[in-house]
């Protein structure tokens, strides 16, 4: 709460942001932003653009902050808006479309494959599934988010997002199940 | 079989540390006497450790330095603007008061002090005319003056 504290007091002086403030604020959100976007872009290359996108944002908008909300959910919404933006220039790639049909009953039986390379293959399981999950799995057990934070970034009710993290441990668990069974690793 | 299926769609949400007291306890209960559900449940926790463990990319070392500058000339550019629009407000408003005083003062340099404080028309179109195209003059002006000094900045 204090390193919070210590970052919003900076922020909220942000009308005279000189280059040392700007270096802090930067270095300070510079992993988990940068994380959070490949994670939903996919391509580091287009999540460069969008970091450095999202800065310039926040450093016009800063005026609008508003210094009772989190400035993490401030800064990450801006880069989630930023994000669809460049989804949208993607072909075959959008956050409005796919939510995955689910089967009922998904095979079980995972367990040895997921405890020798468990976060390799949940990363890899990851980049196969729809921005809008990997978006909310990433935003949730990354970036250690409450369900209403995700909410206030990605602008979906409270239900939505549930239904996000669900649907998304569950395709990503199908994922993971159909490429240990086609690697023999099952 | 019902029972599983209702719990199924709470296995994910479990992991995820998204149910209240109540349905946690519920699925706890049945996954003690289902093993199948056991094993469903067990492998959607190691899924969320998994979540959490995940390998950061690498950041490009220069993204930051580089996002950095970006902001420092967008924070230059917010700047001009600012001050772009306060001189080009303050400019015309000075241009449209100048009318009043120039009216005033032409009066006093041809008529006498006196008259400057009297009301009259003498020369009131000429004036007015001189302060409307100064008023006019304001805003290009200070444009132009803004735009030298951003050129400048972009040069240094």
């Amino acid at each position: 709460m204090i390193y919070q504290a210590v970052i919003d007091d900076e922020v909220m002086s942000a009308d005279r942001l000189d280059a040392a403030r700007l270096e802090a604020i930067v270095l300070r959100y510079q992993y988990r932003l940068y994380r959070y976007l490949v994670r939903l872009v996919r391509e580091p290359a287009a999540a460069e653009d969008v970091f450095q996108q999202t800065w310039l944002k926040a450093v016009r908008e800063i005026r609008r902050y508003d210094g009772r909300r989190s400035f993490d959910t401030w800064l990450f919404a801006i880069a989630h808006n930023a994000a669809v933006d460049q989804l949208r220039r993607t072909a075959g790639e959008s956050l409005e479309r796919q939510e995955l049909e689910l089967s009922s009953t998904a095979p079980d039986a995972l367990d040895l494959a997921m405890m020798a390379e468990r976060s390799t293959i949940v990363a890899a399981g990851m980049e196969a599934l729809p921005a809008l999950y990997r978006e909310a799995l990433a935003l949730r057990f990354e970036e250690g988010m409450k369900v209403e934070e995700i909410a206030e970034v990605t602008g979906a009710p409270l239900s939505t997002v549930k239904s996000r993290v669900q649907r998304g441990l569950e395709a990503l668990r199908r994922q993971i199940t159909s490429r240990c069974r086609k690697e023999d690793l099952l | 079989m019902k029972k599983c299926e209702e719990m199924g769609g709470l296995m994910a949400l479990s992991s995820a540390g998204l149910l209240d007291a109540v349905e946690e306890r519920e699925l706890r209960e049945h996954v003690h006497e289902c093993p199948g559900c056991a094993a469903q449940l067990q492998s959607f926790v190691a899924i969320a450790q998994g979540l959490g463990s995940m390998p950061s990319p690498a950041i490009p070392a220069d993204l930051a330095i580089r996002t950095q500058a970006r902001m420092a000339e967008e924070l230059t550019a917010c700047a001009d603007r600012r001050s772009g629009a306060v001189l080009a407000v303050a400019a015309t408003l000075i241009g449209w008061a100048s009318w009043f005083g120039i009216w005033d003062l032409y009066r006093g340099l041809t008529a006498g002090i006196d008259a400057m404080l009297r009301p009259g028309w003498p020369g009131l179109w000429a004036c007015g005319a001189i302060s409307i195209a100064l008023a006019f003059l304001a805003a290009p002006v200070t444009a132009a003056l803004v735009r030298a000094r951003r050129r400048e900045r972009s040069m240094v």
